[in-house]
């Protein structure tokens, strides 16, 4: 037992000084890697609690998907490109520090009524082994009781795509959208305005406009035995 | 430096790039675009870099993967070949054109030494012309293999370039039995052959006629229809042939947009009229085709040594030109006669002396129209000396390409293009 | 089951370790001779007889090279960075069984490390950490060549990551657990196909789902053709451009063992683990079956390697969200519905 909670008050106290660090750093990506850190304490505990799937599950959404699409962001952006990230925007400041505030409240709150109460949810141990561990259990849980919290959050995330979609859609930028049309583009089936005009009468293949070719070779070659020889082919003629 | 030094500009001092207004490759519209988008990476290609066939450097302008703007830069293989050629005698400058484009060097002989004979007059037996072929067809069929190897190596068929690089050997090989050298081979002489042709040459050729198809079918096998492989290069690099012929492309990059100019054909030099052989063309002007290209030239290459090879097995013609005052006298009479050791030892301490005029002769290198530019004033050395490579040529192109394609897409236009800087920056 | 002494644990974990670190040693001589017969040539023969001593001369070479450290780099970071790679890679091979319980040395042995009722999201977890080592060091090595492997391999990682695990679903669905031991517990039992009686091999029952998993791992462990991170012929190396001697070697090793743990991982998903003719009776043999399924992967490996180009990053997230997606889907909803049919829910 003195062992565990050794254990425990180690990855405790990782957790809470990467947490500072994250706050602390002045370099953001050393802020996602001291967080990546602090996720996989919390995955930690998870897993001394008895809770290996919510831990696996942490450190596969939280430190392997999210966070790595934070880096990626934060990779690209020179923190001395950030005149104001530490000073300054003292509205933000408040903000923030008043939702922390409130979370840390809600979570105080929390632990103190069942500390007073002495109430124990369902999710006890004999419970757990009742449905045959705590991934069972989680899955009951969620797609029993929770199921309409859970279908509403999953359409929450779809809308949220579908806007990320919609933003990042080249045409809707302007200037980008006008770019990309003046260029060759070679990433795009349509090709270039330049590369295939419509020439009246000849015989474009139809690879011109739509869709790359299927598979296999699908394409032959013009064998021209005569120096005068002039094939119709795709591409402008003069 | 002292207060002489006169403004450029003016006095004949030459302007230097700085006083001029920028000449680079994008458009205006780029330019907008480029300087109003904060978020550009610029990405230094070599001239230290794996796939840029030596030392290209190309300057990339990135948005993620997306190249807005593409600007080659060469010179780093300057030597100052048309320089050279300036300074020395003529036979001497034939060496140094092996030096341009090194992975056929032969062609690059045959067109100066047919500049050079234009210019003298003299023209080569038909045995050494059939002989010039062979070589110039084996020439071609080694470069298309280095071409291969390099380009799929680039698109990451690693397996490819050691496949194409064993072929190689075998025309190596020949080129050794022909001259002794494997790479830089001076070959050509003015005149046609001084050296005999070994013996077993012949069925070392007829060796690799029989072996080559076979592998050629294992290229296919891997490449031709490989998935992955038309997905790299179908619809990359789209060439029409308007654009093609405006950067006056030649070779296969002129030929995959479909046009229909294959100096072998339209101005025939040497014994190309008298052999039955076909020009492919693209139809749609891709990296692909001008893939399917390259590959079906290395067949019709095959189709003409074989006529040749049958042609020259009966013959038993000279090979040189001795006839003429400007082609090196008989290595038996220089041992023998007189006339003759004394004609040597004039042409190899004083060189020839062409009739003062100029001449250019082009040949159909694998890469594209080879032209050499030769002026004489009647010296030993030749006035002007002019190379006209032709992947300096259609490196033009790169640029152009290159804009809105993907940052991976970059290797296989270098690839596709073919170049050698060597012949590039000459 | 789980009741031997943390000490015999620790016993198999390090020896398992040693294994990895000298299989991982082998599997580039291996490597490098599959690749050299393949194309015509020898490999290595100078060092060693038949080139045997190689791995560890590269080894010697990698340790007595200088650790060169850029000086733009982020120096933490950049020391930090390859060890992930190396550690997450290691660590996987902790839930892959490789046989059951067995009776030796007077002792009941447990011949895994240890048995996570998760166990196979644990190795899907580990090797999402790994993909930090790679984004970090290019990050870190302040080089642009670095940054796009590194931005790369972000993206690929993150969506091979999804079919890899919805690949697995499958699997899961049909051996009722996330252990995996309890999964190649399953594979042991009969199958009854017309006359023939198999193993129940989850490759028989999920096709679709294993070359699924086999494109998405090849995706993850960064090889040919999905090699993007280092496409050597347009990023030069990618993410480890300016790493050199020992901490290159890290990446390397990781890379490697991250190979060879996701063979073991197939092996055991799909192959039915250390099962074959006499296994049951003799544990031994279940190991080398086991050794040569994962072998047959590596084999695998390195022959995509010599064969095939590579994808370009349009096309390498195209074929992850547009065609790997929905087939990973498809299969999920048919082996579910068949599931829900068998036990008689669906209708």
């Amino acid at each position: 037992m003195p062992w565990e909670v050794i254990i425990f008050y180690l990855i405790a106290g990782v957790a809470i000084l990467s947490a500072g660090g994250v706050v602390a750093a002045r370099n953001p990506v050393h802020s996602a890697v001291l967080l990546m850190v602090c996720f996989i304490q919390i995955a930690a505990v998870f897993v001394m609690l008895g809770a290996e799937f919510l831990a696996v599950i942490q450190i596969i959404v939280y430190t392997g998907a999210i966070l790595v699409l934070l880096l990626f962001v934060l990779m690209l952006v020179d923190p001395e490109d950030l005149p104001e990230f530490h000073t300054g925007r003292p509205v933000q400041r408040a903000i923030g520090a008043l939702l922390g505030l409130i979370l840390l409240l809600e979570v105080a709150a929390a632990v103190v009524t069942r500390t007073i109460t002495g109430r124990q949810g369902s999710a006890t141990l004999e419970n757990i082994e009742a449905v045959g561990g705590n991934t069972e259990a989680l899955g009951r849980q969620i797609y029993t009781e929770h199921l309409l919290a859970f279908e509403i959050v999953s359409m929450v995330l779809t809308i949220g795509i579908l806007g990320a979609i919609v933003l990042a859609m080249p045409e809707r930028l302007g200037v980008s959208g006008y770019r990309r049309r003046d260029t060759i583009s070679l990433g795009h089936p349509r090709g270039t305005d330049l590369a295939l005009p419509a020439t009246a009468g000849a015989p474009i293949r139809a690879t011109a406009g739509s869709k790359p070719e299927p598979a296999g070779i699908g394409r032959t070659l013009v064998m021209a035995g005569d120096p005068d020889e002039q094939p119709v082919v795709g591409g402008g003629r003069r | 430096m002292s207060s002489t030094v006169a403004q450029p500009g003016t006095d004949g001092m030459p302007v230097f790039a700085e006083d001029m207004p920028p000449t680079g490759t994008y458009t205006i519209s780029d330019e907008v675009a480029i300087n109003e988008s904060e978020r550009l990476l610029t990405l230094n290609m070599g001239p230290q870099h794996p796939s840029t066939h030596g030392v290209l450097r190309v300057v990339l302008k990135l948005e993620g993967e997306v190249i807005l703007d593409c600007d080659p830069i060469i010179g780093y293989l300057h030597r100052g070949v048309e320089k050279l050629g300036e300074s020395h005698r003529y036979a001497q400058v034939v060496p140094w054109t092996d030096r341009t484009d090194y992975v056929a060097a032969p062609m690059n002989n045959l067109g100066c030494v047919m500049a050079f004979e234009k210019l003298c007059g003299v023209e080569s037996p038909e045995r050494a012309q059939y002989w010039r072929v062979i070589m110039s067809e084996l020439s071609r069929i080694a470069s298309h293999l280095v071409w291969l190897g390099t380009h799929a190596l680039d698109i990451g068929a690693l397996s490819m370039s050691l496949y194409c690089f064993r072929e190689r050997e075998l025309i190596l090989d020949v080129f050794e039995a022909f001259c002794g050298a494997r790479l830089t081979t001076n070959m050509m002489e003015i005149g046609g052959f001084s050296r005999p042709i070994p013996d077993g040459l012949i069925p070392q050729i007829r060796e690799f006629l029989r072996v080559f198809p076979d592998r050629q079918k294992e290229y296919d096998d891997l490449l031709t229809a490989n998935p992955i492989w038309l997905a790299r290069t179908k619809d990359v690099g789209v060439i029409p042939a308007e654009t093609a012929i405006d950067y006056s492309l030649t070779g296969a990059c002129l030929r995959g947009s479909g046009v229909n100019y294959d100096i072998r054909k339209a101005m025939p030099y040497l014994v190309y009229d008298r052999l039955e052989f076909d020009v492919p063309l693209g139809t749609k002007g891709d990296v692909y085709d001008r893939y399917l290209v390259r590959m079906e030239e290395m067949r019709q290459a095959i189709r003409i040594i074989t006529q040749c090879v049958d042609a020259v097995e009966r013959m038993d013609t000279p090979l040189m030109a001795y006839e003429s005052e400007y082609v090196i006298p008989p290595h038996k009479g220089t041992m023998t006669t007189a006339e003759d050791m004394q004609r040597h030892f004039v042409w190899v301490i004083k060189g020839i002396s062409p009739p003062v005029g100029e001449a250019y002769a082009a040949v159909e290198h694998p890469k594209g129209e080879n032209g050499y530019y030769v002026v004489s004033d009647g010296s030993s050395i030749p006035y002007r000396f002019r190379v006209r490579s032709p992947d300096f040529v259609n490196l033009g192109v790169l640029s152009h390409l290159a804009k809105g394609a993907m940052l991976a897409d970059v290797v296989a236009l270098i690839g596709t293009i073919d170049i050698v800087l060597g012949s590039v920056d000459r | 089951m789980n009741d031997q002494p943390l000490w015999l644990t620790f016993i198999f974990a390090f020896l398992i370790m040693n294994v990895l670190l000298i299989g991982m040693a082998y599997m580039t001589y291996f490597e490098r001779k599959m690749l050299g017969a393949m194309q015509d040539r020898m490999g290595p023969t100078r060092t060693g007889p038949k080139g045997l001593l190689q791995p560890i001369a590269d080894g010697i070479k990698l340790l007595g090279k200088e650790d060169l450290i850029p000086r733009a780099a982020d120096k933490w970071v950049f020391f930090f960075a390859p060890l992930i790679v190396f550690v997450t890679a290691i660590v996987g091979a902790a839930v892959i069984p490789f046989g059951g319980t067995i009776n030796a040395f007077g002792r009941d042995l447990n011949l895994y490390i240890t048995d996570l009722n998760v166990g196979a999201l644990f190795v899907l977890a580990f090797s999402s950490i790994g993909v930090y080592g790679i984004i970090l060091g290019a990050w870190a090595s302040s080089n642009r060549y670095s940054l796009l492997g590194g931005l790369r391999a972000a993206a690929q990682v993150v969506s091979y990551e999804i079919i890899l695990g919805l690949s697995l679903v499958g699997v899961f669905m049909l051996a009722g657990s996330l252990s995996l031991r309890d999964i190649m517990l399953e594979q042991q039992t009969n199958l009854e196909l017309g006359p023939l009686t198999v193993k129940n091999w989850f490759i028989l029952s999920q096709p679709l789902a294993f070359i699924l998993f086999m494109i998405a791992a090849v995706a993850e462990t960064n090889r040919a053709p999905f090699d993007l991170p280092e496409a050597e012929s347009e990023l030069v190396s990618g993410f480890h451009t300016e790493y050199s001697a020992f901490r290159f070697s890290f990446y390397f090793l990781g890379e490697y063992i991250s190979m060879i743990v996701v063979s073991l991982f197939a092996a055991t998903l799909f192959l039915g683990g250390p099962s074959g003719p006499g296994s049951s009776d003799h544990w031994y043999l279940g190991i080398l079956y086991i050794l040569i399924k994962a072998i047959v992967f590596l084999f695998f490996y390195i022959w995509l390697r010599a064969t095939l180009p590579r994808f370009r990053y349009d096309q390498l997230m195209g074929l992850a969200w547009k065609v790997l997606l929905p087939l990973v889907i498809l299969n999920i909803v048919v082996t579910a519905a068949i599931r829900l049919a068998s036990d008689g829910l669906l209708f």
